[in-house]
């Protein structure tokens, strides 16, 4: 029986060794946690890293800032229908909408991670923290200030989310405002006025943000009286810290990205680790080009990202605006050698008078008119003068992530900035000054005060920043979105379904859903 | 006290069995025979051992004597002769001292034969062979191994007789030793020898001869004078002392209290599929399997019971959304995820654990059911050699409309009619369109010259299929061995598109002592799966027919539309596609089991679980995805391990009290541990496609550069005691206690019970006068199970708040960020918890002729775990958290019937159903509904009272006619599009006007087996079946009509559709789909599918004497060939696959043989 009594213990044994206590531990080599991550301050400064990270992603959303607005449009036919574009049939679970929601509350997100751990974090020095706050403050107050200008009312979270929650409401957009202004102002105290290091932010670019927003409450119903005066005066702040450029060709070229004018941008670079999706503007108001003889799909041009310009666009540009061949692509040289055109030789030209047929005949490559750019031919449903002032050969054809810094805030605004303001607040000569500093680094005569609108500043903003600033907001601020797009925009026109209610995006049905206390906006 | 020791000896033997969970014996009687003339009349033993084994002196008594022993294998194994009571000249006396003191007795069946078998005899009556008494494991029924041989033979030798001689064989047309041959109504009979031979002196008058044998139906064969009769037996249809795994151990299927159902390696012989999910397919009633990619190596969804998980799961890629999850997957005792890698010839049993009480055992990771999977051992006697193969072909076929030539050019006409009605412009007239406007030029000169391609034509091929298995086995009655080889290939309708499967198996096991035994098995897979382009399929559909396939050299042009660089020819894909998969796969069990007393035996057995895989990608230039971009060339390598083990210590007592309690007692501890690593690597740019994904430096764009590593563990200690009384009243209790490593410290542990009763009703006394039930068991049980797998929502790491890194650029500098991810930690979270209640009816009638079984379930499941979406604006995107409760009640049936059975034809039925009723019953916070979800596109929703993941969608009626244009308008439509119903009734259409409108599961399953056997022909047609299921329609979705507003740029779905004239309602207008048009992709995908027919035919004896072959059987299989479906796609199955990386459906039309030494 002794023998049996030994097997037992055997199998005993093995059972105790299998049951040692560390068996059911998990072993977390992937990532920190909360429980042992904030014994170094280096997180914090992490944390605050990705809050710049945060912004890059939510940035490149396009769609929504451009599209269905009086100089972008859908690159098709003009016929069908679309909603962004087009205001037809706005479906509340529309991808493009929902994505720029969740990515702009994932910036607050990070800036919220941000402002309530830092507190846990062990041995943060104080200018540390401080600046660290400021920028986090910063990318929140310029996330809201996107939320709220697309959807209204929009849920005001300042605290990190934690644990599973479901009930929120919308802050009514006067609540947000306070809230950005007081981030906003936060980050002016404590922003460094100098760039420390090239891509991080300064109190210009927070004077830059704040001045955007004054302007922008200054029209509404819970305006404050000195809005536009202190948009203008903090416009005139950054103006002085930031002289243009001499020339608009300088100013953006690729090799000249870090010029004077330069208050804020985001940074890519070639290197992988660090460009992120990479800098997607390269893309921007590009036909499918390559169809055309003796072009080829090449990283001399690029790949268009389908969103193209109006036909309005094209004929904003006075003669000899040095803007407008600074920013368009009239001619296009063959890449390779097909039929008579040789590589290097004129492929597509589209001249600013109307070619006759017969001068059309006389030469290999193709013409397009004005009045073909909508007109598909054997090529293309659409064709006309291209982008150029972002673009980035060195990107591979199609490649959505490219190398060049993304300016987010430039003087050059700040002038446009300081004109409105003082427009709406009754400055038209002083107005017209900011302007006409602008349109003289452009190669043109000054305009007279009397001439000033609202109109003229948003048709030199777009000659000035298309593709830099939100053509939305800027056109929705100022009041002019419904008859600027209907009356630009081809498709927007052809059905004509703007209205006074997309003046707000539909919150996405998904957080209608998920959460207890969201409503949708009106109309949708 | 010395038969107690007798009677443990008999224990330890059966429990050794039992524990090791090796399906080792075999059920046939082996008789030992070898006469031979003028033998010396002294028995020759070996003088240098004090001791031999029983069998051996037996054959040694037999050579002596001339006579042969016909006996139960297990009676004999492991009892040794002192080699000192070999002492008589008398052979009724040399018996008597051999046998006697082993507690045996013998009966002489005439001059030659003689039967052996246990001492002690129940009142049973001779004559009826009860399956329930053709026990293999319980000593106290040894007895009636061979009850029907008279023990009067003294009317064989009635003067007026004849003799009849013949041969009987098996299934295999190996002959069939111990087969009990009888007259009819009398006592008169034989058993035939080792070579299947009998001799049989019968009276004069005898009509009709019966045989019967352990494991095969009983037999009547008419004399008709005839002096030679051979015969062909064939194993009872369902042979009721099957032995059934149920998890830890095995068990005789009339002592079963669960539910479990066993497929057993016939069938999967029959079906002859490349991999054993598929062969299971229809089986097994209440195992739903669901084939949800037509590529080689596609995967399945596997449901037993329905779902009873909510948790978001897409477990095969791209496959789309399907309540529930896998099962777990056990094979010789280790757990898998899938069995993909077994060649199903090399399958001995699988067997399916479907209500709680039979899956309790795995606690747990029980929930989903359990399928177990045994391997073929080895088994004694000479090496028996097995060559198993197939060749043939998989065509394509059930392909869906798609416009071709001139038609495609009428559908572009009408598209762009509807691009302007979608505008509210109804002035266009189809004869207005100017096609230069929407065609290319090359396409236009196509059009002039009638110049049209069938790029599906282009495209598709016959794929070749393969499989050779090679099996090996034998051993003596302390070891036995068993290998084998497998090579398969299986290549798909897609170009490029194969896979080729290498299978080794070995094990061995041995007895080191009287009370130790060694095992060892092993199953080693290397696998080449190259899944081919993704693209070529959908292009095809996609391309315009009027574009060109070749250019005037005939080389394939790679833009078969001028000017157009979206689609390219689909030609190129096969030579630029790379997808390949290369994985070693190995599981191992290494066991040892003691037995120190009779009863009692300890086992432990260590398997481990290696898995190598190596994804390689290559995107080549004429690749659509890199469209001849250089700098787009893409290589991906990635490569994971994934190493387990499973360390099992099982102590297993059995033991009987009195004649009338049997208890089987076991004790389990088990660890379980899963280490994964990963590591994926993306490069692009590269200067030439020599390198393929092998050179991944000489790429200058690194995208992808990542690893992972994950460990789960799971242990657990469980008990099971098994009662029985009288052999009638059976009674399972189990439990089991366990700990996962990936809850909270809080959490971690669980305890899941069960019981089960079972009454075996036709062995009560008052059922034996009569004959209509044969057999008929009663079973009541009840189990708890959890759910462990990742379906459920139990995630490694799920418990922490987790901080993620990545990179941005800040001052040109890469400086490192730290988020908190998206997943909120959850340290609440539980078990989720199923409760089931089973009634089981096993029945078997007129002699068995009919049998099957009833099961009616009632499961229920609490502390569901969902991934439940937060709010996107809290910055965070899902908790993990347990949200409901879901019940699944059903009722499943099967019976396998006898129809016909005359000698040389026999047809033989089986039909299986299952219907099962899955309903949400609660949400956390009383909630009625959770927000809509969307899966690959389809709209689902959990809703209480409803199906899990119900579709949820607006429900079309129609499409919008010209006399409705008002209406439509007011809505914001046009006529010529969908229209939907506005549930609400608040004349406007919202996003309140969804509704459930179908779901995912079936309303029932079903199949039919039919067998036809006639001479050495059998013929068998298998059919399956799923009914009452929609789908989200990926056909519908991209190949019908994508894209309104750019008119026809993809060929599509030729159907009939609205235009100005054709006022259908079938389908809308091309180019004013409107906004609902998506409420049309949910389609019913019920279905009927021929499985297989298989027509084999098994060469005669003689023929195969001849040829030297121990049995050759020819067979030709049509798999899958027909399909009855409304659905217009291409697989009802996979509706919701994407059709990239979609495939055809098929058939493989095949032949091969079947081929024993």
């Amino acid at each position: 029986m002794k023998v049996i009594y030994q097997y037992i213990l055997i199998i005993v044994g093995l059972t105790i060794l299998t049951s040692c206590e560390d068996f059911l531990e998990e072993e977390n080599r992937q990532s920190l946690t909360d429980a042992n991550a904030f014994e170094n301050p280096e997180v914090f400064d992490q944390f605050v890293n990705n809050v710049y990270s945060e912004y890059r992603d939510a940035f490149l959303d396009f769609q929504m800032e451009y599209l269905g607005t009086d100089m972008v449009t859908r690159e098709a036919l003009i016929a069908g229908i679309s909603e962004l574009n087009d205001y037809v049939n706005i479906a509340t679970d529309n991808g493009d909408i929902s994505d720029y929601w969740i990515r702009y509350y994932k910036v607050i997100d990070a800036a919220n991670t941000v402002t309530s751990r830092v507190d846990q974090i062990a041995g943060l020095t104080e200018p540390q923290q401080t600046t660290g706050l400021a920028e986090a403050k910063f990318f929140r107050a310029f996330a809201y200030f996107h939320l709220v200008e697309h959807f209204g009312d929009v849920p005001l979270i300042i605290e990190e989310v934690t644990a599973a929650d479901f009930n929120f409401t919308r802050a009514s957009e006067e609540v947000v405002y306070d809230q950005i202004i007081t981030d906003v102002d936060e980050a002016i105290a404590n922003l460094p006025e100098e760039v420390e290091v090239y891509g991080r932010l300064t109190k210009d670019a927070a004077r830059h943000l704040k001045s955007k927003v004054l302007l922008t409450r200054g029209y509404k119903s819970f305006s404050e009286d000195t809005d536009f005066a202190e948009a203008a005066s903090l416009a005139e702040t950054v103006i002085a810290n930031h002289p243009l450029v001499d020339s608009f060709s300088d100013l953006v070229a690729i090799d000249n990205q870090r010029n004077s004018e330069v208050v804020f941008s985001l940074l890519y670079g070639a290197d992988a680790l660090s460009q992120g999706d990479g800098n997607a503007r390269h893309q921007l108001f590009k036909f499918p080009y390559d169809v055309y003889p003796g072009l080829l799909r090449s990283n001399v041009y690029g790949r268009g990202a389908g969103i193209s310009l109006t036909p309005q666009y094209f004929d904003l540009f006075e003669a000899g605006d040095e803007r407008e061949s600074a920013t368009l692509r009239r001619v296009i040289y063959a890449l390779e050698d097909e039929g008579e055109i040789m590589t290097g030789d004129t492929a597509v030209f589209f001249p600013k008078e109307p070619w006759s047929d017969a001068e059309r005949a006389a030469v290999p490559y193709v013409v397009v008119n004005e009045d073909e750019y909508y007109t598909p031919d054997a090529f293309t449903p659409v064709r006309y003068p291209m982008f150029q002032k972002f673009d980035d050969p060195t990107v591979p054809y199609g490649d959505a992530g490219g190398f060049r810094d993304a300016v987010i805030f430039r003087s050059g605004e700040a002038y446009l900035i300081a004109a409105e303001a003082y427009f709406s607040a009754g400055d038209a000569s002083q107005a017209a000054e900011y302007i006409n500093m602008i349109r003289n680094r452009a190669g043109l005569d000054n305009i007279n005060a009397n001439a000033v609108s609202l109109d003229l500043i948003l048709n030199e903003s777009a000659k000035e920043l298309l593709g830099e600033v939100s053509r939305w907001m800027d056109l929705k601020r100022t009041g002019r979105l419904i008859e600027r797009v209907l009356n630009f925009n081809p498709h927007a026109a052809l059905n004509n379904a703007l209205e006074a209610k997309h003046l707000v995006r539909p919150i996405p049905q998904s957080e209608i859903d998920l959460a207890d206390g969201i409503t949708q906006n009106d109309g949708y | 006290m010395v038969n107690f020791v007798r009677k443990s000896a008999m224990l330890l033997v059966i429990s050794f069995i039992c524990c090791c969970q090796f399906k080792v014996f075999s059920q046939k009687l082996a008789a030992v025979t070898q006469p031979y003339a003028n033998q010396h009349s002294q028995v020759n033993l070996q003088k240098d051992q004090d001791q031999q084994l029983l069998e051996q002196t037996l054959k040694e008594i037999g050579d002596q004597f001339k006579v042969s022993f016909a006996f139960d294998q297990k009676i004999v194994e492991q009892k040794k002769v002192s080699k000192s009571v070999l002492e008589a000249d008398d052979l009724n006396q040399l018996l008597s001292d051999v046998l006697v003191p082993l507690g045996l007795t013998y009966k002489k069946i005439d001059d030659t034969h003689y039967i052996i078998r246990e001492a002690k005899r129940t009142r049973q009556s001779v004559g009826k062979i009860k399956a329930s008494d053709l026990n293999a494991t319980r000593p106290t029924e040894q007895v009636n191994k061979l009850p029907t041989i008279t023990t009067q033979p003294t009317q064989a030798f009635s003067p007026l007789e004849k003799v009849i001689t013949g041969q009987v064989t098996d299934e295999n047309g190996e002959s069939l030793p111990g087969v009990n041959i009888l007259v009819k109504n009398t006592t008169v009979g034989t058993v035939s020898d080792i070579d299947g031979n009998y001799r049989l002196t019968a009276p004069d008058n005898a009509e009709t001869l019966v045989f019967s044998s352990v494991g095969y139906a009983t037999e009547e064969v008419a004399i008709n004078n005839r002096t030679t009769i051979d015969l062909n037996m064939r194993p009872n249809v369902e042979s009721l002392s099957e032995v059934v795994v149920v998890g830890y151990g095995t068990q005789k299927k009339s002592d079963v209290t669960g539910s479990v159902v066993s497929v057993d390696s016939e069938i999967l012989q029959e079906a002859n599929k490349v991999n054993a999910v598929q062969a299971m397919q229809g089986q097994v009633p209440g195992l739903d399997i669901q084939t949800v990619s037509n590529k080689p190596g596609g995967g399945f969804n596997i449901r037993v019971r329905g779902a009873n998980t909510i948790n978001f799961s897409e477990p095969v890629s791209q496959g789309g959304f399907s309540p529930g999850q896998n099962p777990l997957f056990v094979v010789d005792g280790i757990f898998v995820d899938d069995i993909s890698f077994i060649n199903p010839a090399d399958i001995e049993q699988i067997d399916v654990l479907k209500d709680a009480s039979a899956t309790a055992i795995y606690g747990a990771r029980g929930s989903s059911g359990v399928v177990i999977v045994t391997t073929k051992r080895g088994k004694s006697g000479k090496l028996s050699v097995q060559y198993d193969n197939y060749v043939g072909v998989r065509q394509p076929y059930n392909l869906p409309d798609i416009f071709e030539g001139e038609e495609y050019v009428e559908f572009m006409r009408d598209a762009v009619v509807g691009i302007a009605y979608s505008t509210g412009d109804f002035s266009v007239n189809r004869e207005d369109v100017d096609l230069g406007t929407f065609l290319r030029p090359n396409e236009l000169e196509n059009i002039a010259n009638g110049d049209y391609v069938d790029w599906i034509d282009l495209i598709k091929q016959n794929g070749f299929q393969t499989n050779h298995t090679l099996s090996l086995s034998g051993g003596n009655d302390r070891t036995t061995y068993g290998f084998g080889v497998g090579y398969t290939v299986d290549e798909g309708t897609f170009p490029g598109e194969s896979l080729e499967r290498y299978n080794i198996r070995a094990n061995v096991q041995g007895e080191v002592s009287d009370k130790i035994t060694l095992t060892y098995s092993g199953y080693a897979t290397y696998q080449v799966l190259n899944e081919g382009s993704y693209e070529g399929f959908r292009s095809a559909y996609r391309l315009r027919p009027t574009g060109t396939a070749f250019d005037e050299n005939g080389e394939p042009e790679f833009w078969p539309l001028d000017g157009e660089t979206f689609i390219t020819n689909p030609l190129f894909e096969e030579d630029n596609i790379t997808r390949e998969h290369r994985s070693l796969s190995y599981i191992g069990n290494f066991g040892i089991t003691v037995k120190p007393i009779e009863g009692l035996s300890l086992t432990s057995t260590f398997s481990p679980n290696l898995r190598f895989n190596r994804y390689g990608e290559y995107r080549g230039l004429f690749s659509k995805s890199v469209g001849q971009r250089e700098d787009n060339r893409r290589a991906v390598y990635n490569n994971s391990n994934n190493l387990g083990y499973t360390w099992d210590n099982i102590i297993n007592y059995e033991v009987s009290l009195g004649a009338e309690h049997q208890l089987n007692a076991t004790l389990i501890s088990s660890a379980w541990v899963q280490r994964d690593e990963l590591i994926e690597t993306q490069v692009r740019n590269f200067a030439t496609d020599e390198f393929s994904f092998y050179n991944i430096d000489a790429g200058s764009d690194i995208r992808t550069l990542r690893n992972s590593f994950v460990q789960e563990s799971l242990l657990s200690y469980s008990a099971r005691l098994n009662y029985s009384f009288r052999s009638k009243y059976l009674l399972t209790v189990t439990g089991r206690y366990d700990g996962s490593s990936k809850l909270s410290n809080d959490n971690k542990w669980a305890f899941f019970p069960s019981a089960a009763l079972a009454w075996r009703v036709s062995d009560e006394a008052f059922m034996e006068n009569q004959s209509f039930v044969s057999d008929l068991k009663l079973r009541l049980s009840y189990g708890e199970t959890g759910n462990n797998g990742s379906g459920g929502g139990l995630n490694p790491l799920g418990s922490q708040a987790l901080i993620g890194s990545g990179f941005t650029n800040l001052g040109d500098q890469a400086v490192q960020t730290a988020f908190f991810e998206a997943r909120i930690a959850n340290q609440d979270l539980t078990w989720e918890r199923t409760s089931e209640f089973n009634l089981g009816i096993d029945y078997g009638f007129l002699e068995n002729r009919l049998v099957g079984a009833l099961e009616l379930y009632n499961r229920y499941t609490t502390d569901l775990i969902l991934s439940r979406s937060l709010p996107s604006l809290t910055g965070k995107e899902f908790i993990f958290d347990n949200v409901g409760e879901i019940s699944n009640r059903g009722v499943e049936f099967n019976i396998r019937s006898i129809n016909v059975d005359k000698g040389a034809f026999k047809w033989t039925t089986s039909l299986n159903f299952a219907r099962n009723v899955n309903k949400i019953e609660k949400l956390y916070g009383g909630l009625d509904q959770l927000p809509v979800f969307s899966v690959r596109d389809a709209e689902l929703i959990h809703q209480v009272g409803e199906d899990v993941g119900s579709i949820y969608t607006f429900e079309p009626i129609g499409i919008w006619q010209q006399d409705e244009a008002d209406e439509a308008q007011a809505l914001g439509q046009q006529p010529g599009q969908v229209k939907v119903r506005d549930v609400n009734e608040d004349g406007i259409i919202t996003a309140d006007d969804r509704t459930i409108i179908g779901s995912l599961q079936p309303d029932w399953t079903g199949s039919i087996t039919n067998t036809f056997n006639i001479k050495g022909f059998d013929f068998t047609v298998f059919a399956y079946t799923r009914q009452g299921v929609e789908s989200y329609s990926w056909f519908h979705r991209s190949h019908g009509w994508d894209q309104d507003n750019a008119p026809a740029r993809f060929n599509g779905w030729d159907t009939e559709y609205w235009t100005p004239n054709n006022p259908t309602n079938v389908w809308h207008q091309p180019g004013n789909s409107g906004p609902y048009k998506r409420s049309l992709f949910y389609r019913d995908v019920s279905f009927i599918k021929i499985g297989y027919m298989t027509l084999g035919y098994t060469l005669p004896r003689g023929l195969v004497d001849r040829l030297g072959l121990g049995s050759l059987r020819v067979y030709a299989t049509a798999q899958n060939p027909f399909v009855f479906t409304d659905y217009e796609g291409w697989d009802p199955e996979s509706a919701g696959r994407n059709s990239w990386g979609s495939a055809f459906l098929s058939r493989t039309l095949m032949a091969g043989v079947n081929l024993r030494f």
